[in-house]
């Protein structure tokens, strides 16, 4: 397993396969599988995405709240 | 022409010294005129007719035995061509047909025919395992002195041959003009049954060498599956080593198909090249058949199949996440290598899914195209589009690989998730 470091030490990528040594692919280091910050990165958690209608609807309540004060 | 008689006697003729000598003397000295040429059959009776003046060179003929010609040590100049044939010289003779009208055409002419023979048996239910009508032992052999470079045992030196019969070449064909390319059939890996983690097995099946001459190129027969070793250094023969040099190692190993230039030998060999494996002693002839991974110490498990035109299709037993990027993925070309040979031109299947907070697309696509940025409405449009804010979307796509990359560009400033698995490939093995 090959993983590739930002230069924070984050993990930005991690690939199967040797990688071509080109811009895309800095600071690559193979690791093993079971490696703790590859499997980190493996099972990092999903994104939480919030839509525009879930934030006006929570903006609202929040309007609501406040003027029922 | 036939000795002529000297002298014809008449009644009362007294048989002097000198009629003697000169009727008998004319025999004698004239002996063979009286056998030749003959004037009726004759025979030999068995016995031997010498032919030369060192009495080395025969006819003779036996019970079990046609005719018998031993030719018997000879000596001068050797060659091919006109009478120079060292052992058995047909010269150059001209037949005249006068049978056929004018403009007519004859069905056939040969200058030397060999007659169907027959095998029969006195017992009953006999079988013979190989019977030929003309046998010819072995190619020249060098004899004191002597190298021979190139030993052949028929050589056909101008004109076209027609066999209007089936051909066996048991051993290896040499062919100087293929009417074809490089045809493969069978030779399909797979990982083998008793030590899956470093043995392959290969199917029997038959190739031509990648001799880039038309006319070195060989014909290469596998006859039976052969299992080859991957941490064992190469030995002929199955269940022996395979790997042309080195130790074994977490990598990818081409398979090759390779020949003995003398023998004829075929066998299977393991190299870290997809040009140049390091050739075992005696082994002239190769052909790139098959690719395998080795990783965490143990062969990849796959599953392959022959496909259209003697091509390889091989699907990875378990899937992995080949490419994993977390906001990586931007709207510059990017190329990243999958789980597929890198030495050939391949068809590779994959598994790919993106995400990200905004409506998104994705171009993915041959590193060998042109940069073109995704567009949901022009030239190159999309691979894969995501139409839901936050949404993952996946999608099964082939791209052709010669390099084992692949390129991909999104048309948002970052993808926050590009991932792609790779399911196999295609190769057509040309």
């Amino acid at each position: 397993m090959f993983i590739g470091r930002r230069l924070d030490g984050t993990i930005y990528g991690a690939w199967t396969s040797k990688q071509p040594m080109d811009e895309f692919h800095l600071n690559i280091e193979e690791v093993s599988d079971d490696h703790p910050d590859y499997v980190a990165f493996k099972t990092r958690p999903p994104k939480i995405y919030i839509s525009v209608d879930e934030k006006i609807a929570a903006l609202e309540a929040k309007v609501l709240a406040l003027e029922s004060k | 022409m036939a000795v002529a008689q000297v002298y014809t006697a008449i009644a009362n003729d007294v048989i002097t010294a000198a009629r003697w000598n000169n009727e008998f003397g004319n025999i004698y000295n004239n002996g063979t005129d009286i056998a030749f040429p003959l004037t009726k059959a004759s025979s030999l009776a068995g016995f031997t007719l010498t032919l030369d003046a060192l009495g080395v060179s025969t006819f003779t003929s036996s019970s079990s035995v046609g005719l018998t010609f031993t030719s018997g040590a000879k000596s001068g100049t050797p060659g091919v061509g006109a009478n120079n044939g060292n052992t058995l010289n047909i010269v150059s003779a001209t037949f005249t047909d006068t049978a056929t009208a004018g403009s007519g055409t004859a069905a056939e002419f040969s200058a030397v025919s060999i007659l169907t023979p027959t095998l029969a048996a006195t017992n009953t239910l006999v079988t013979t395992t190989d019977a030929a009508t003309l046998y010819i032992q072995a190619a020249p052999i060098a004899g004191t002195n002597e190298t021979i470079t190139n030993p052949w045992a028929i050589w056909v030196d101008s004109g076209a041959v027609r066999l209007d019969g089936a051909i066996t070449a048991n051993s290896s064909l040499h062919v100087g003009s293929l009417l074809f390319g490089k045809p493969i059939s069978g030779l399909i890996q797979s990982n083998a049954a008793v030590d899956p983690t470093n043995d392959i097995t290969i199917s029997a099946g038959e190739t031509v060498s990648d001799d880039a001459t038309l006319a070195s190129r060989r014909l290469m027969v596998l006859s039976a599956a052969i299992t080859k070793q991957l941490d064992v250094n190469w030995v002929v023969g199955t269940d022996q080593g395979g790997l042309d040099t080195g130790a074994i190692a977490n990598a990818d190993y081409y398979i090759w198909l390779i020949q003995r230039a003398d023998t004829g030998v075929v066998d299977a060999l393991f190299s870290l090249s997809a040009t140049a494996p390091t050739m075992p002693t005696n082994y002239a002839f190769k052909r790139l058949i098959g690719w395998i991974r080795r990783a965490g110490a143990a062969i990849a498990l796959f599953t392959a199949y022959e496909y259209v035109g003697g091509s390889l299709l091989q699907l990875w037993t378990t899937l992995t996440l080949d490419i994993d990027l977390a906001a990586t993925l931007t709207t510059t070309r990017r190329t990243d290598a999958v789980r597929v040979p890198t030495g050939v031109s391949v068809m590779s299947h994959l598994q790919v899914a993106i995400i990200d907070a905004a409506v998104s697309n994705a171009y993915i696509y041959s590193a060998e195209q042109a940069d073109q940025n995704p567009s949901a409405s022009v030239a190159p449009l999309v691979t894969i589009r995501n139409p839901v804010a936050g949404a993952t979307i996946f999608s099964n796509i082939n791209i052709w690989t010669v390099t084992g990359v692949i390129a991909a560009e999104s048309s948002v400033a970052t993808m926050d998730n590009y991932a792609v698995c790779t399911q196999g490939f295609t190769w057509s093995r040309k």
